[in-house]
């Protein structure tokens, strides 16, 4: 029961995986917008992994994204690091430390709307802080930069949710 | 106990972030849009069969546009023609036979474009021709509408070339109307960018042109690339020069490399004053 939960949920984080390659390689969204399923799929995975086992499979999934799109080697895995050490602090921050602990993965039917919204928000601009100030900082005008990182987490956060309730508001 | 476990927990955790953010930090640090290149060296060879079929299908698509563009190329190369055949016919016939059966300062290969990114802060251009056809790694790639990229990394078949649109290229360019050359570089927004430290007391008009300066070896010079749009002073010792582009990233497919027929020399004879 266990092993057919964790692959439907490996499977679908496989197909993001592919569609956020579709999205790198051959959607153009203007210089000021960056989208991204990333952030996405680390909130997706098991809340019940440690922190060692969470960020090397952030990592990977990163690594592997930068391996294939097109773009610098190392922003997708610089961020999904980062994002994937903040998940439980800010799990706890908005969920509460009680709730978060029990629960298997954070999902929208068990959290709230709200709750979900704020944790995936959080977790969203960590990822696009990280990766908007590796690729621009130093050779960008603070101006562009705050300009992407806005625009792209209006676009990154539309987008998570909506895929989080149309394909991840269920238990696997 | 069960605090210094905590402890070491704790400990284990910073000291796994640090080693994997410093990996991805090392990776972004080596420029490594060409280091993938050479590391994918044979995923990229596979790909590039891929490529070459889509691009086989975007050129049926785009007959139209690509119609057009060598339609207004072709108009142009007779505009040249006819000018020079006025200048011919004022020079001797000895001297003109001299100077057509000279082989100039640089030759062309020409080549088409198998995969281009323009969306990207890094871009970067895939040719279909590589080592074979004599591209060399810092050749220069052109249209007649402008500067195009220069060759990074080349395979027998293939040429990888990061591409003007790429916030770490910079490349000479002077404003025709008084030579007076600087870097110019992208902007990172659109078909826009900007040539610096142009000496503040220097003479320049919306409208000017903008081409190459042919001081890099790897451009000829006046090549056209755009023109100014905007001039705007910097810090009071400088002007900093905002040009459209006449290049159309997007629809780019066909270019040329340049080969700089006394480029060995140049490189002989910096090699040796270093």
């Amino acid at each position: 029961m266990r092993w057919n939960r964790n692959i439907s949920l490996f499977a679908l984080i496989a197909v993001m995986i592919i569609i956020q390659i579709i999205i790198c390689d051959y959607i153009y969204t203007g210089p000021y917008i960056h989208l991204t399923l990333l952030p996405l799929i680390i909130l997706s995975l098991p809340a019940e992994y440690r922190y060692p086992k969470l960020v090397i499979i952030s990592f990977a999934v990163g690594f592997v994204i930068d391996l294939v799109s097109d773009g610098v080697l190392g922003l997708n895995s610089a961020a999904a690091v980062m994002t994937a050490t903040f998940v439980r602090p800010v799990s706890y921050l908005t969920i509460n430390r009680e709730r978060s602990d029990k629960l298997e993965r954070v999902i929208l039917s068990d959290v709230g709307f709200f709750r979900y919204f704020r944790y995936s928000s959080y977790l969203t601009l960590i990822f696009l802080v990280t990766y908007i100030l590796f690729d621009c900082a130093g050779f960008r005008p603070a101006s562009f930069i705050l300009m992407r990182i806005a625009l792209s987490y209006v676009a990154n956060i539309i987008m998570i949710l909506f895929v989080s309730v149309t394909l991840l508001n269920k238990r696997f | 106990m069960r605090r210094s476990s905590r402890l070491i927990k704790i400990f284990l955790s910073i000291a796994l972030f640090l080693l994997l953010e410093g990996i991805s930090v090392l990776l972004i640090t080596n420029n490594s849009i060409i280091q993938k290149y050479r590391i994918m060296g044979v995923a990229r060879s596979v790909q590039s069969f891929f490529w070459r079929q889509g691009e086989s299908v975007r050129y049926f698509l785009n007959f139209k546009k690509e119609n057009q563009l060598l339609e207004a190329e072709n108009r142009l190369l007779k505009e040249r023609i006819s000018s020079l055949m006025k200048y011919l016919d004022d020079v001797s016939t000895e001297e003109a036979i001299t100077r057509a059966s000279s082989t100039g300062d640089y030759s062309f290969i020409p080549a088409t474009i198998i995969k281009n990114s323009a969306n990207k802060q890094h871009n970067y251009i895939i040719l279909n021709v590589g080592s074979n056809n004599g591209v060399e790694e810092g050749m220069g790639v052109i249209t007649s509408w402008g500067i195009v990229g220069i060759v990074e990394a080349v395979s027998p078949r293939i040429s990888y070339v990061s591409s003007f649109l790429n916030t770490s290229q910079s490349i000479s360019a002077k404003i025709v109307s008084n030579g007076v050359f600087g870097p110019m570089v992208w902007t990172g927004v659109g078909n826009r960018a900007v040539v610096r430290e142009i000496p503040i007391h220097t003479e320049v008009y919306l409208g000017d042109t903008i081409s190459t300066s042919g001081y890099s070896a790897i451009f000829p010079p006046d090549i056209p690339i755009g023109v100014v749009t905007s001039v705007d002073e910097v810090n009071g010792v400088a002007l900093d020069i905002g040009v459209e582009l006449f290049q159309n990233f997007r629809a780019l497919r066909l270019v040329d490399v340049v080969i700089n027929n006394y480029g060995k020399e140049i490189k002989m004879i910096e090699n040796e004053m270093e």
